[in-house]
């Protein structure tokens, strides 16, 4: 059986149809080569739709990183930045700020940062995109 | 159990000392930075005062033989577990037969290395901090070789840290509302003038004025300041009388002296002023060679910057624990 290809504009339309039919917010899939995100709202304007398609497997290829938990995200350790010389997690691709805690979120094996998605202050929810990360070569 | 792998001298086992014995001339010794081990154990969910391995001089190594947590708090020597870098004041989760290793310092002198439980050696006198001068506490009374194995304490209730840790925010920055920043790169030390304060007459004012620099002759024990002599107006002769660590004595040459950790119990020189508790981690952290300058502060004063650590180290403690459970509870 053929693996159905996400980043297909006919396959995402055919998704989106059948979750507004069935009247579902939306729906994440990933899998070790692919993503996809399909989101629907509605409003008075009529129904939105948010989709997000990316393939995972080859070097280059974007993946997102979601916030583990509510805080405040910083790209980088600000408690640190007066030391130029500070040592950090080498994979550490921001941190969210709890209290005194700073909690390091990391591009996960064989990534590299890509681009955060997220401005550094801004209080971000569980399961927010914080990062756009890529596979290393 | 932790095999150190690689020392060098002087680093030793610390809590937060040994109190209530020096009128039978037992010195306090202790954390230099206290500070350093009170945030490290209360990230850890350790009990605040556990013991932990003071490391002054470098490199370090050493291997866990156990599942536990650590943290490396203190001096930022480009820690690495396994070869990878980790995060400075940052709760790790590690596995048996890990390697942690510190190199030189790129900010402060001493790096505190706390793990779950704490280090198990026997308590003496309350205390299992390292008396090099009496030969005793710690292990064996003497510092770490390599070779050396620790036991950890019991864990009672382990936190689940995540595999990217949790990290607690450099106290410069989070407390920088309660401590002054450098002046032309001089370490600002609050003091509070001390029982022969005015003996100085003009001299006390220079004491303030000037700028001093930490010589090569100090140690756990006391640093021993280089700047302009400053000397009592008429000589005195004291009876030797119990001193306490802060306290800032002028012995005959002029140049003080600032009795650390391991305070001598008595001393009959001066005593021009005492450094507020809340500032001496910050010595214990600064480099032989720099400069540090005192400024006057009140009792007041210093009792507002006590609060505001204890209020820090309390609010680590909570969130550390509270972020553990909650990551846990949304896997």
């Amino acid at each position: 059986m053929t693996k159905p290809d996400f980043s297909d504009p006919a396959i995402i339309e055919r998704l989106a149809a059948a979750l507004e039919t069935a009247g579902v917010d939306g729906i994440e899939i990933t899998r070790p080569d692919q993503s996809l995100l399909i989101r629907l709202s509605s409003s008075a304007k009529g129904p939105a739709r948010q989709v997000r398609s990316g393939k995972t497997d080859s070097v280059g290829a974007a993946a997102i990183v979601k916030a583990p938990m509510a805080g405040e995200f910083w790209s980088l350790d600000l408690s640190r930045t007066a030391t130029p010389a500070a040592s950090t997690a080498r994979d550490a691709i921001g941190f969210l700020r709890v209290g005194p805690t700073l909690l390091p979120v990391s591009a996960g094996p064989s990534k590299r940062l890509g681009r955060h998605l997220v401005e550094p202050g801004t209080i971000v929810g569980f399961g927010d995109p914080i990062a756009e990360v890529e596979t290393e070569a | 159990m932790i095999e150190i792998i690689q020392t060098g001298p002087f680093n030793t086992v610390q809590d937060l000392g040994r109190t209530g014995f020096r009128n039978i001339g037992v010195t306090t010794s202790g954390a230099m930075d206290p500070l350093a081990l009170k945030a490290g154990n209360s990230l850890l969910g350790n009990e605040t005062g556990a013991a932990v391995v003071e490391v002054q001089t470098y490199p370090f190594k050493l291997r866990f033989a156990k599942q536990t947590a650590f943290a490396v708090t203190g001096a930022d020597c480009g820690a690495s577990l396994d070869g990878r870098m980790v995060q400075p004041w940052c709760a790790l989760p590690i596995e048996a037969g890990q390697v942690l290793e510190l190199g030189q310092p790129r900010v402060g002198t001493r790096a505190y290395i706390c793990i779950a439980g704490g280090i198990d050696v026997a308590s003496v006198m309350g205390s299992r901090s390292t008396s090099l001068r009496g030969a005793f506490g710690g292990s064996e009374g003497r510092f770490l070789s390599t070779g050396d194995v620790l036991k950890l304490g019991e864990v009672s209730t382990a936190l689940n840290f995540p595999a990217t840790g949790l990290a607690v925010i450099d106290p410069a920055f989070a407390l920088t509302d309660f401590y002054p920043a450098n002046e032309d790169g001089a370490l600002v030390v609050r003091a509070i003038p001390a029982g022969e304060h005015a003996l100085f007459g003009a001299d006390a004012e220079r004491f303030w004025m000037q700028t001093w620099k930490i010589s090569t002759q100090s140690d756990r024990t006391g640093y021993r300041l280089m700047g302009e002599p400053i000397k009592p107006t008429t000589p005195v002769e004291m009876r030797s009388h119990g001193v306490v660590s802060g306290v800032v004595q002028v012995p005959p040459s002029g140049e003080p002296i600032i009795q650390m950790a391991d305070a001598n119990t008595a001393g009959g020189y001066p005593k021009i002023a005492g450094v507020i508790e809340a500032d001496l981690w910050r010595l214990g952290q600064a480099r032989i060679g720099s400069r540090l300058r005192f400024v006057r502060a009140t009792h007041a004063q210093a009792a507002a910057v006590e609060k505001a650590v204890a209020t820090f180290i309390d609010d680590v403690r909570s969130t550390s624990r509270m972020v553990c459970d909650a990551l846990q509870a949304m896997k």
